[in-house]
C-alpha cells in the first residue's frame, strides 16, 4: 500500500470537500437547465417520419396551453423561419459532417435568438386544413418541468462523479484513483452536457449548443480514454505513469480539432476514440487478468471490474437492445442510458479503492450470477429470435425456461471458479477435527494438530506466529492475511496467502475460524466441567472407600485373630492404594520405591532379618508410576517379604533395583536354608499368587531356589511417558 | 492431688476399646478418658485445665472425627496442657494429614492396623521421644524446610546438616537404624535427630504462623 500523506486532510474531511465540489458544479448544470426557453410544447420527434412537429402534449400552465394550442397540431414555423425534422434532433452528434452540424448550430441559434423575443409568432397546421397563427412569450423552464430524462442525467453524472471522489479521497495519491476521477469527471461532463441540451424544448442558445456539444465529446471520449488508461497500470502497471497520462492529452486534442472546425467528420474525433478506447480497455482488461493469476489481490480487483463491465454490458442489452428486438421501436431516449455509468463505476470504484476486496464472496459474487443469468436470457433471447425466426414472446419464454434450468447447475462451477478454492474442505470436517484437537490433552501437539488443521483447510503459503494479535480473528493485508488469535489450541498465528497465495481470505473464512475457536473453547469448557465432576465423583468415592470401609475393616481386625488380621492388614493397604489412585494421586518412582523399602525394612527388622537394600541415586526417578503396577508390585514384595519371615529361615535379605530398556526389575534374594526344600516341591501358595499378579499388568516372575537361598526376580513393563497436563481437580 | 490422664479421641467404639487395652498394659499408672467426638474432646480438655486435677499427658488423636478434624484437637491440647504428648492414630499413613499434625504440635503417630504388640512399643518409644518418621513424611518435611529456611536466618528454626542428612535418608525408606549404620552413628544419636526434627518443625511452623499473623497485621 502507499503510504498516505494526509497534509491535515482526513479522509472524511477530503471526501466532504469533493462531494461539496460535485453538488456544486451539479447545482450549475441545472441553474444552466432553467436558463432556457419554455414553451410547455412536446412533439412527436424524428422518429415520426411524417410529421416530427406534430404536437403531441401541452404542459399545463404553460405559455402554450394559455395560448390554446391543443395537441394534433403541427408546428410549421417560428418567425416565418420554417421547421425541419432534423431541428429536433437530440444530439447534434448524430448528423457526424461538420457542415451539417455547423448549420444545425446555426439554426437553434437562430430559432433560440427568436424564442426569447416578446411575441414570437408560431404557425401551426391545425390538422382539419387550416393553419393558425400564434404568439407566444416563452419564458424560462420551470424547476418542476426539468422532466424525468433530464433528472436520470443529472443523477447519474453526479452518482459517477461522488463514487470517483469517494475514491479518491480514500486514496488521494494513488495515480489508478486519479485516473478513475478522470474518467468518471468525462462521464459526468459528457452526461450533464447532453442532460441539457437533450431535454430542450425547441432551441437553446447557439453559443451554449456549441460550447455543450464540444464539452459532451471532450466528456465521453475523456470517460473512454481514461478507463483505458486505468488498466494500462492497474491493478499492474504495464507502462510508465506519465505514458498513461499522456494518453490523457487525446480528448483534449479532439476536442481543440473540433472547436477549431478541423474535423470534418466527429465520428473520427468521437465514435472512433470512444470505441477505440473501450476496445483497447477490454483487451487491457483480460491482459490484467492473466498477469494476476498469482497476486490475488489483483485478482479480486480485475473481479470487480469484469464485474462491471459485464453489469453496464447487461443493462445496456435490457435497455437498448431488448426493446427494439420485440418489435418496438427505439424510442428510450440515449439520456437514459447514461444511467449505466452508475453501474459502471460502482464496481470500478470498489477496484481502484480496493475497499474489503476480500469481503467479495458474500454478495457481489451473487450479483454477478444475477447478471450471468440475464445476459444468457439475452443472448439466448437473441438467436432464437434471429436465428430459429420464433416468435418473440415465445421464443422469450422458452428462453426464460431454458435459462431458469439450465443455469442453475453451471452456477456452483462458477462460483468454484471465482472463488479460487480449488480444493474447497469442507467445514464439517475441520469441525470433526476440531474436536479431536480439543480432545488431545498434550499441549504441543494439541497446537500442532491445529496448524495442520489450518494448513489443510486455508491451505496457507506459511503459517507464523503472531505477536500482539487481537483476541478476535481479522482478516488483515486486504485479505492477504488472517489473523488468528490465542485459543485452547494455541497460539495466535497468522496465515498468510490462502490457497497457495492465489486467493484472498474472505469473510467466510474468518467466520469459519472464529466459528472454530468458539467451538474448541465451549466444548473444551464442557469437556473440563464433565472431567471436573467425574474428578469431584471418584474424590467423593475415594474419600468413603477410605473413611467408611477403612474403619470398619479397622474395627473388625481388632476383634479378629492372627491370620484374618494380617489379611486383613493387606486389604487396608490395598484400600490406601486404591483410594489414593481414585484421588488423581500421583506416585512417583522414587517415593513407591522408598515406601516399599521402608515397610518391608520394618517387617523384617521385627523379625531380626538383616536387609541390604542399597538406596537409589535421586536421580531419574521421578517419572509417575500407574497405579496398577504400583499395586501389584507393593503386594508381591510384601508377598515375597511375608514368604521369607514365615517359611524361609533366612537371616539376611538384599534387594536391588534395576531401571531401563522399558523395564523395572527387583531382585530380591534370601539366604534361607529351607529354600533347598521349598523348591523341590511344588511352589508356595503365596508364590504363585505373586506370579500371577506381576503376570496381570504384563511383566514375569522368576523363583530360582539354589542351596544358598531363594532369588525372586520381578520385572515389569515401565516406561519413562511423556507427563500428560494434570487435570482440573475440585478440591 | 494430680490424676495423671491418657486421652483417647476416636470415634470407632471397637477401635477405643483396642487402643484403650494398649494403653493399660503401657502405661499402667495412667487414667483413660475417651472422647468420640471433637465436641466431647473439646469438654474434656476444658474440665481437665479448670479442675487441675486431671492432668493429660497423653493423648491418642483420630484426625477423622464426625464433627470436626482432630487437627483442632491437637491445637486445642497444645494451647491448654502443653507438656502434654499427642500422638496422632490413623487408619492409613495419609502423608499430609499426618505432617500437618506434626505441625501443630504431634509427638509422633501410629497406624491402627499395626499388630497390638507392635503400637505398645512404638507409643513406648513415641513417649520416650523416639518417634519414627515415614520416607512420605520425611520428604514433605525436606520440602518444608527447604522452602522455610530462606524465611529466617535463626537457628533453632533450621536443620543442621546431620539433621538434613537423616531426613534425607529417611526418605529413601531408611529405618533410624539404618540410617545409623549408613552414617557410622549411634542408633540413638540418629533417634535424637529425629526428635529435634519434631521440635524444629513445630517451632518452625509456630514462628512461621506468628510471622503469617504479624504480616496480616493479627499481633
Amino acid at each position: 500500500m502507499l503510504p498516505r500523506h494526509d497534509g491535515g486532510f482526513g479522509p472524511s474531511r477530503r471526501l466532504h470537500v469533493v462531494m461539496l465540489l460535485a453538488l456544486l458544479l451539479a447545482l450549475t448544470v441545472i441553474a444552466t437547465a432553467l436558463t432556457r426557453p419554455w414553451s410547455g410544447l412536446e412533439f412527436a420527434g424524428v422518429d415520426e417520419q411524417e410529421k416530427p412537429w406534430r404536437v403531441t402534449a401541452v404542459a399545463v400552465d404553460s405559455p402554450a396551453a394559455q395560448a390554446g394550442i391543443a395537441a394534433g397540431w403541427t408546428l410549421l414555423s417560428i418567425a416565418g423561419e420554417k421547421l425541419e425534422a432534423s431541428d429536433l434532433l437530440e444530439d447534434p452528434d448524430a448528423l457526424f459532417d461538420r457542415n451539417l452540424i455547423d448549420r444545425f448550430l446555426k439554426r437553434q441559434a437562430q430559432f433560440a435568438r427568436h424564442l426569447t423575443e416578446a411575441q414570437t409568432e408560431f404557425m401551426f397546421a391545425d390538422g382539419q386544413g387550416g393553419t393558425r397563427t400564434v404568439h407566444l412569450d416563452l419564458v424560462h423552464t420551470p424547476l418542476r418541468e426539468l422532466g424525468l430524462l433530464f433528472w436520470v442525467q443529472w443523477l447519474a453524472g453526479l452518482g459517477s462523479l461522488a463514487l470517483a471522489g469517494w475514491v479518491l479521497a480514500v486514496r488521494p495519491r494513488d495515480f489508478a484513483a486519479r485516473l478513475l476521477f478522470i474518467s468518471a469527471s468525462g462521464s459526468a461532463l459528457g452526461i450533464w452536457s447532453s442532460a441539457i441540451y437533450t431535454t430542450r424544448d425547441i432551441a437553446i442558445d447557439g453559443a451554449l449548443f456549441r460550447v455543450l456539444s464540444i464539452m459532451n465529446g471532450l466528456g465521453i471520449v475523456t470517460f473512454a480514454i481514461a478507463f483505458a488508461a486505468l488498466l494500462l497500470v492497474y491493478p499492474r502497471p504495464f507502462v510508465t505513469r506519465s505514458a498513461a497520462a499522456a494518453m490523457l492529452l487525446l480528448p483534449i486534442l479532439a476536442s481543440i480539432a473540433e472547436a477549431g472546425g478541423w474535423v470534418d467528420d466527429v465520428r473520427w474525433t468521437r465514435v472512433m476514440l470512444v470505441a477505440g478506447g473501450l476496445l483497447i480497455a477490454l483487451v487491457l482488461a483480460l491482459a490484467q487478468w492473466r498477469v494476476s493469476l498469482r497476486d490475488p489481490l489483483a485478482r479480486a480487483a480485475m473481479r470487480w471490474i469484469f464485474l462491471s463491465l459485464l453489469a453496464s454490458l447487461v443493462f445496456f442489452a435490457a435497455v437498448a437492445v431488448l426493446p427494439s428486438l420485440h418489435g418496438r421501436s427505439l424510442t428510450i431516449p440515449q439520456g437514459y442510458m447514461m444511467a449505466f455509468s452508475l453501474v459502471f463505476f460502482s464496481g470500478i470504484a470498489v477496484a481502484v479503492a480496493r475497499y474489503r476486496l476480500f469481503s467479495i464472496e458474500n454478495w457481489a459474487h451473487r450479483l454477478l450470477f444475477y447478471l450471468l443469468g440475464a445476459l444468457l436470457l439475452f443472448l439466448l433471447d437473441v438467436a432464437l429470435v434471429n436465428v430459429m425466426h420464433m416468435a418473440s414472446d415465445l421464443a422469450f419464454g422458452i428462453a426464460l425456461l431454458v435459462v431458469g434450468f439450465g443455469y442453475l447447475p453451471l452456477r456452483s462451477r462458477i462460483w468454484r471458479w471465482l472463488t479460487g478454492s480449488m480444493h474447497a474442505t469442507s467445514s464439517d470436517r475441520a469441525f470433526a477435527a476440531a474436536s479431536g484437537i480439543v480432545l488431545e490433552p498434550i499441549a504441543e501437539e494439541r497446537e500442532k494438530r491445529w496448524h495442520r488443521m489450518l494448513e489443510q483447510h486455508f491451505q496457507p503459503l506459511t503459517i507464523l506466529p503472531a505477536v500482539d494479535a487481537a483476541p478476535e480473528v481479522f482478516i488483515g493485508a486486504e485479505g492477504l492475511q488472517l489473523v488468528v488469535p490465542a485459543s485452547t489450541a494455541g497460539a495466535a498465528v497468522i496465515l498468510c496467502g490462502k490457497a497457495g497465495g492465489r486467493a484472498l481470505f474472505q469473510t467466510a473464512d474468518a467466520e469459519l475460524a472464529d466459528s472454530l475457536i468458539r467451538f474448541m473453547s465451549s466444548f473444551g469448557e464442557g469437556r473440563s466441567a464433565y472431567v471436573r465432576g467425574a474428578t469431584a465423583e471418584r474424590m467423593r468415592i475415594a474419600r468413603d472407600l477410605h473413611d467408611d470401609v477403612g474403619a470398619r475393616l479397622l474395627s473388625a481386625m481388632h476383634q479378629s485373630d492372627e491370620t484374618v488380621r494380617s489379611l486383613l492388614k493387606d486389604t487396608l493397604a490395598d484400600i490406601r492404594t486404591l483410594s489414593g489412585a481414585l484421588a488423581g494421586e500421583i506416585v512417583p518412582l522414587n517415593q513407591f520405591l522408598a515406601e516399599t523399602r521402608h515397610e518391608a525394612s520394618e517387617r523384617l527388622a521385627q523379625c531380626g532379618i538383616g536387609l541390604t537394600w542399597p538406596p537409589l541415586a535421586d536421580d531419574n526417578l521421578e517419572q509417575p508410576v500407574d497405579y496398577r503396577q504400583r499395586k501389584a508390585l507393593a503386594s508381591a514384595i510384601r508377598e515375597v517379604v511375608t514368604n521369607i519371615i514365615k517359611h524361609s529361615g533366612a537371616d539376611k535379605v538384599c534387594v536391588s533395583i534395576e531401571q531401563g530398556a522399558g523395564l523395572l526389575t527387583v531382585i530380591i534374594a534370601d539366604n534361607g536354608r529351607l529354600a533347598a526344600n521349598g523348591g523341590v516341591g511344588k511352589p508356595h501358595n503365596g508364590l504363585r499368587n505373586i506370579d500371577q499378579r506381576i503376570r496381570d499388568i504384563g511383566g514375569t516372575a522368576h523363583f530360582n531356589w539354589s542351596p544358598t537361598g531363594l532369588t525372586v526376580t520381578l520385572s515389569v513393563p515401565f516406561e519413562a511417558a511423556p507427563t500428560p497436563e494434570p487435570e482440573p481437580r475440585s478440591k | 492431688m494430680t490424676n495423671a490422664t491418657c486421652l483417647i479421641v476416636e470415634d470407632n467404639h471397637q477401635t477405643a476399646v483396642f487402643l484403650a487395652g494398649i494403653v493399660g498394659r503401657a502405661f499402667p499408672e495412667l487414667a483413660v478418658r475417651h472422647a468420640a467426638s471433637f465436641a466431647e474432646a473439646k469438654g474434656m480438655i476444658a474440665l481437665c485445665r479448670n479442675a487441675r486435677q486431671a492432668q493429660i499427658e497423653l493423648a491418642l488423636v483420630d484426625l477423622s472425627l464426625p464433627d470436626g478434624s482432630g487437627l483442632d484437637v491437637i491445637g486445642q491440647l497444645t494451647g491448654a496442657s502443653p507438656q502434654s504428648t499427642i500422638i496422632v492414630t490413623t487408619t492409613f499413613a495419609d502423608d499430609d494429614s499426618i505432617f500437618q499434625s506434626l505441625t501443630r504440635g504431634a509427638r509422633g503417630y501410629i497406624l491402627k492396623s499395626e499388630p497390638p504388640a507392635m503400637i505398645e512399643q512404638l507409643l513406648i518409644r513415641i513417649r520416650q521421644g523416639e518417634p519414627s518418621l515415614s520416607p512420605a513424611v520425611a520428604i514433605r518435611v525436606l520440602n518444608y524446610f527447604s522452602r522455610h529456611s530462606r524465611l529466617t536466618e535463626d537457628p533453632v528454626e533450621q536443620l543442621s546438616a546431620r539433621e538434613t542428612e537423616t531426613l534425607k535418608l529417611i526418605a529413601k525408606g531408611l529405618t533410624a537404624a539404618e540410617v545409623a549404620t549408613e552414617l557410622g552413628l549411634k542408633p540413638q544419636t540418629v533417634t535424637s535427630y529425629i526428635k529435634v526434627i519434631y521440635q524444629k518443625l513445630n517451632i518452625n511452623s509456630r514462628a512461621e504462623a506468628a510471622r503469617e499473623a504479624i504480616r496480616m497485621g493479627l499481633i
